[in-house]
């Protein structure tokens, strides 16, 4: 199981790799890029893996945008909070998001639709390669690309098909 | 002017005054799993300047309000998205055999405007332009390097759809993650909730947008809001790759390594039975997954990506006022400087430089497919119509046009104007307004007298199809008539 919570670990890092970078470019200290970085990574990795574990589950459908878009509608404002609050604490700083809590939460929740959409198409490239070089010994890669091939063998078959009629 | 009839045994629909299609089986529609179909290519390529340059610019200087007319044009490419993909899918054909199934003119005018309109490699420059931004290499440098690039992939590639959508995909998922992240660090709700009401804003119209300056910007930016141009018809070409419908029966373009494995290719589409039930409601199926691309994907992300970048214009604003000055004065890369310089003051260099790399990869994308989706499109004309071109391998046709506009891009970046000479710019503009009218009008004709009343659009989509035909030509027409300018 634990193996195949990697796509949604390296994509949720990756996000957070996006944040420290910034911040070490904007010439912060060390501390505070860590901050930023593990503040926001750490969170949305976490996140990331807990949707491959759904996925494992059967609780959500494999490549299915609905249950991607309502998954990141609670997790994204979530990994943003503790962020903030990371980088507050961290810093020493007193508590303070950028506004108030309600329409902090909901602006995040608004956008947490691009960071759906964007999630879920890297997870199906990149999951794709993984679920490959996995499937041998786990059974639940195998499942996935099973799926896909399944259908892909279709596909071919339903072209050679029509080729013969041609 | 369409009917079906049985020729030497063999079940065939009259469609136009081209060869009639053969009857064969409808394929099965994907199962929902695969949620990325052509109309990610189409996202990749449409969304570009307009959603993160011409929009945001629009609502710096007129307001949130103003984008209830972005709301209309990109409803209405819905639309014709859903339009393209009836035909595309039912016929195997691309939109361009469909406009020479009406009058071949129509589509020699689509074949010529391709030419005129997509053979300047102004588009890469900008993308260029911001990478040099960045890493300081000469923007001359990079582009030409860029461009060879493009050509190289897709000569190496055994299929070249597969290797578009790959590319596409992972540079839209990376931009879309990225800007989606920076735009939650500094936008507010405040500026969301602006942005999305000015959606419903319905006859908003400030005063100073009816004037000679602005107003052709106004038409150049609905025009602009999701795919432009001719990218909606090439959308047809990646359909029939896809093997969606009944392209499943034309054989796709290979690399240029593997161009000599390609099959025959047949000398027009097909049709499918719509009086039988069982293939009735396979074409439901292929529907409902056009339905979810278009929906969800097309018109979502596109909404999506512009809301953020409008976001992040108006954070940029608060943060360094100037930027404003920068937008009405129109200067595209000063503005873009503008936006990164102030994410910059605010969230470090590094800030301003994620915001000049989105730049650089939208620009890079867009060559990217614009070049594919040429070379596609001029390939399916050529191969078809020109007498004695069906005897060359569609896909030496297609390497013919892509390394030919590469080779033209490289000279012109070396030794001329990157957009197109000075004097032609209107010209080129015009064509590209132009062919949006002409391909809406063309969609009620195709859709409506070559398909089979079964699976013919309803009045509804008929009726906005020819509004919207109006809306182009009438926007380009007053533009041309009040003010002399034709777009901006």
């Amino acid at each position: 199981m634990m193996e195949l919570t990697l796509p949604g670990i390296v994509i949720g890092f990756g996000g957070g790799l996006i944040t420290g970078g910034i911040a070490a470019g904007g010439g912060l200290p060390l501390d505070y890029v860590i901050l930023a970085t593990l503040g926001l990574g750490v969170p949305l990795a976490v996140l990331g893996a807990g949707y491959d574990g759904l996925l494992a589950l059967g609780w959500i459908r494999l490549g299915g945008v609905a249950p991607a878009a309502v998954y990141w509608l609670l997790g994204f404002p979530i990994a943003r909070l503790l962020h903030e609050i990371v980088l507050d604490l961290g810093s020493g700083r007193a508590l303070a998001l950028p506004e108030a809590l309600a329409p902090f939460l909901a602006y995040q929740a608004i956008l947490s639709l691009g960071y759906a959409i964007g999630f879920l198409w890297l997870h199906e490239n990149l999951g794709g390669y993984w679920w490959l070089r996995i499937r041998d010994h786990n059974p639940v890669a195998a499942r996935y690309v099973g799926q896909y091939t399944n259908q892909a063998a279709a596909m071919k078959h339903k072209k050679q098909k029509v080729k013969e009629q041609r | 002017m369409a009917d079906v009839t049985v020729e030497r045994e063999e079940r065939v629909w009259h469609a136009g005054r081209e060869e009639p299609m053969p009857i064969r089986e409808l394929p099965d529609a994907p199962a929902s799993i695969h949620i990325l179909g052509p109309a990610m290519v189409l996202v990749a390529l449409g969304v570009g300047l307009g959603e993160t340059f011409l929009w945001p610019r629009l609502v710096l200087l007129f307001g949130p309000d103003i984008r209830w007319l972005f709301l209309i044009g990109v409803s209405l490419q819905t639309i014709v998205m859903l339009e393209m993909a009836r035909y595309a899918m039912a016929t195997g054909e691309s939109i361009f055999f469909g406009a020479a199934r009406i009058w071949r003119p129509i589509m020699w005018f689509f074949f010529v405007t391709a030419m005129l309109v997509y053979i300047w490699p102004g588009h890469i420059s900008a993308g260029a332009i911001a990478f040099e931004e960045i890493f300081g290499v000469p923007w001359l440098i990079s582009a030409i390097v860029g461009l060879i690039l493009i050509g190289v992939v897709f000569s190496l590639a055994k299929y070249v759809y597969n290797l578009l959508e790959n590319l596409l995909t992972f540079m839209i998922g990376v931009l879309v993650i990225g800007s989606t992240i920076i735009a939650a660090i500094v936008g507010t709700f405040g500026d969301l909730f602006l942005t999305l009401t000015g959606l419903f804003a319905f006859g908003y119209f400030p005063a100073e947008v009816m004037t000679a300056t602005w107003f052709p910007v106004l038409v150049g930016s609905i025009a602009f809001a999701g795919p432009s141009g001719m990218q909606q018809m090439w959308y047809t070409l990646w359909l029939r790759d896809k093997g969606a419908g009944m392209g499943v029966h034309i054989p796709r373009i290979r690399g240029l390594i593997h161009a000599d494995e390609e099959e025959t290719m047949p000398s027009r589409g097909f049709m499918f039975d719509t009086e039988n039930p069982a293939e009735m409601r396979k074409w439901k199926g292929w529907r409902r997954w056009v339905m979810v691309d278009a929906i969800l994907l097309f018109f979502g992300i596109t909404m999506l990506v512009t809301i953020v970048y409008t976001v992040l214009a108006q954070a940029a604003t608060k943060i360094d006022p100037g930027v404003t000055d920068a937008l009405r004065a129109g200067e595209e890369d000063a503005a873009i400087a503008g936006m990164a310089a102030a994410f910059a003051s605010a969230g470090g260099a590094l800030l301003g430089t994620m915001f000049f790399f989105f730049i650089a990869l939208v620009g890079w994308k867009g060559s990217l497919g614009i070049f594919d989706a040429f070379a596609r499109g001029q390939a399916d004309m050529t191969h078809y119509f020109i007498p004695g071109m069906q005897r060359f391998n569609m896909s030496y046709i297609y390497f013919a046009f892509l390394w030919g506009v590469i080779a033209f891009g490289i000279l012109i970046l070396l030794f001329g104007p990157a957009d197109g000479p000075t004097a032609v710019l209107d010209i080129l503009a015009f064509l590209s307004t132009f062919a949006m009218g002409t391909y809406c009008g063309l969609l009620v004709l195709t859709n409506n007298m070559l398909l089979p009343k079964k699976i013919r659009p309803n009045i509804v989509i008929s009726i906005v199809l020819g509004a919207g035909s109006l809306f182009y030509l009438g926007m380009l027409a007053y533009s041309l008539v009040r003010f002399g300018v034709v777009v901006g």
